[in-house]
């Protein structure tokens, strides 16, 4: 028995829908095996398997591949109902897990489920499926380094936005939705039905901004408005190549652009306005504070 | 002797920190935390605060396969060591991805002199990688290998012997696997190089009309626990883990558990 040839053909049987068929019965199993690249000895020991035992296998492999994607994906599984579980063995036959690690089994499965036809009954399917990732893929992800900034440093006025600098939650990603996903699965939360109101069912452009807090770690998202999205993106990127600006630097960009449309907002205005953004940042956990 | 300890598991981590003066240490699935923050380094972080030792046990080191090893995996294991110390770490005498394809099971090797010397190989590379004791556990399997080449006593213990490693001895995985191949658990226990045994698994396991499939997911039966009691009383081991990794019970019921195993390492002749 090569030992190349028993691990490929067992991954054949037990991870491809010809194995899978080959596993109904003693003549489809010798039909699989017949024109795998085996010796008759090889091909003896696989015929000569109990079904039941080689079965088990199969049962197990794919088993905590579901268990996993029912635990990522709770709600998309709830919308799903009786299609889950055809879909979940599609998906497992169509993207075989090359990670260690078994969370990253989902990483797929948004993409997989908006080109199946459930989107036909569910056009938002592929978005609740990847805001359910992001939220699994957040709360696992790898702690940032920060530097040494103050929690209580809040800027109360438009002298401290020009003398602190923000620092941001970077356990956090933008999402840009169709749909209101949270609505969706508010109400997939308090109804076990699969029969969702008209207007959820209405594309409504959101701008998400999903993140992980730092104590307790929980996922939060917080519904921006444009320009916000502009102003906290432009500061995770700052983050990102280790740039620091102040709060006004940052905001600088965003005033001249608002002015063109409101040219009687006053910067000491805006920068007030802006404050009261800050604190609510703040006390969401999507700023931490400041340098 | 570390004691007797308790797999980390989320669904029961506080009421396991509640109990430090139970549990005597714990055993974790390394995959569950390599390369990961939030709540899965916290729990690590608060286990250690609370004083328990841990010891990672691995499910995809692929110890059996024919692929290289995974780099990025050996790399994330060495930094999450780093963070935990272990006195040593494990995986299972299987293959568990081939051709980059990870199957997320524990799959069996056949009894062969390829396969010895193919694991023996990958062994002696983990143990040049580390500077902790490597052990290898014996994993139940269903497939019938027949012992044409080697019975799975012989495979087990020629590989522990030539790769000079320590072993990781799954009581229950003795009995299933006695059960479903038609051998004596004692005739196992007579034929592997049972001092090497440094770990011992003890679980529940799940009776099928045809098949006994080894779970984790019953209380301990007590033919397993007989096993543990022979195993005890021939060789010391320096640790017993009580595995549970499905339909997990309120924390009294795996307390009653390892209450039960502390009985019999007390009576225990060695």
């Amino acid at each position: 028995m090569s030992l190349v040839a028993f691990e490929e053909t067992l991954k054949n049987l037990l991870m491809t829908p010809e194995g899978s068929a080959a596993l109904k019965s003693s003549e489809a199993l010798k039909v699989f095996i017949d024109t795998a690249v085996l010796s008759p000895a090889e091909k003896n020991f696989f015929l000569s398997q109990p079904l039941e035992r080689l079965d088990q296998y199969e049962f197990m492999v794919f088993a905590n591949v579901v268990d996993t994607l029912e635990s990522l994906f709770p709600f998309t599984q709830q919308l799903l109902k009786d299609q889950w579980q055809p879909l979940a063995q599609e998906y497992f036959w169509k993207y075989p897990m090359t990670s260690y690690q078994l969370i990253h089994v989902g990483e797929a499965f948004p993409e997989f489920i908006g080109n199946t036809h459930a989107i036909e009954q569910y056009p938002f399917i592929e978005e609740l499926a990847l805001y359910e990732w992001v939220e699994a893929d957040l709360i696992a992800a790898v702690n940032p380094e920060y530097p040494d900034f103050k929690k209580t440093l809040i800027p109360t006025s438009p002298q401290e936005l020009t003398e602190l600098t923000p620092q941001l939650n970077l356990t956090a990603l933008l999402l840009q939705l169709n749909y209101d996903i949270s609505e969706i699965i508010t109400f997939l939360k308090d109804h076990e039905t699969d029969e969702l109101p008209a207007e959820l069912l209405t594309p409504q452009s959101k701008c998400m901004w999903i993140y992980r807090t730092l104590s307790p770690y929980r996922c939060r998202f917080f519904e921006l408005t444009p320009l916000l999205a502009v102003w906290l993106s432009c500061v995770f990127h700052l983050h990102e190549i280790g740039e620091t600006q102040s709060y006004s630097q940052t905001l600088d960009p965003l005033y001249e652009q608002l002015i063109k449309t409101s040219p009687g907002l006053s910067r000491t205005e805006f920068d007030h306005q802006f404050l009261q953004i800050v604190s609510q940042l703040m006390e969401s956990q999507i700023l931490l504070g400041s340098l | 002797m570390l004691g007797v300890g308790l797999g980390l598991r989320r669904s029961i981590f506080d009421e396991t920190m509640m109990h430090r003066q139970d549990i005597d240490w714990l055993e974790i699935v390394p995959e569950n935390h390599m390369g990961k923050g939030g709540g899965s380094q916290e729990m690590l972080e608060i286990a250690m605060e609370k004083g328990f030792p841990i010891i990672s046990h691995g499910v995809n080191l692929s110890i059996g396969s024919t692929d290289p090893f995974n780099e990025i995996y050996l790399s994330e294991l060495k930094a999450l060591f780093k963070l935990i110390q272990p006195a040593w770490f494990s995986d299972h005498l299987c293959f568990s991805s081939v051709g980059g394809i990870y199957l997320n099971d524990l799959v069996p090797l056949p009894f062969t002199k390829e396969a010895v010397d193919h694991v023996v190989k990958r062994i002696k590379e983990i143990q040049s990688q580390f500077d902790i004791p490597f052990l290898i556990e014996n994993v139940s399997y269903y497939v019938a290998f027949g012992d044409e080449e080697m019975t799975e006593a012989q495979f087990l213990a020629e590989i522990a012997e030539r790769a000079d490693c320590g072993l990781l001895l799954d009581v229950n995985n003795i009995y299933v696997n006695a059960q479903n191949h038609g051998y004596s658990s004692e005739d196992f226990l007579n034929n592997i190089p049972l001092e090497r045994t440094v770990q011992i698994h003890i679980a529940g396991h799940l009776k099928q009309e045809r098949l006994i499939v080894d779970t984790h997911g019953s209380e301990v039966c007590n033919e397993v626990f007989d096993i543990l009691k022979t195993v005890l009383n021939r060789v010391p081991v320096k640790a017993i883990l009580l595995e549970r990794d499905n339909n997990i019970p309120d924390i009294s019921e795996l307390l009653a558990e390892i209450k039960q195993i502390r009985q019999i390492v007390a009576e225990s002749s060695v």
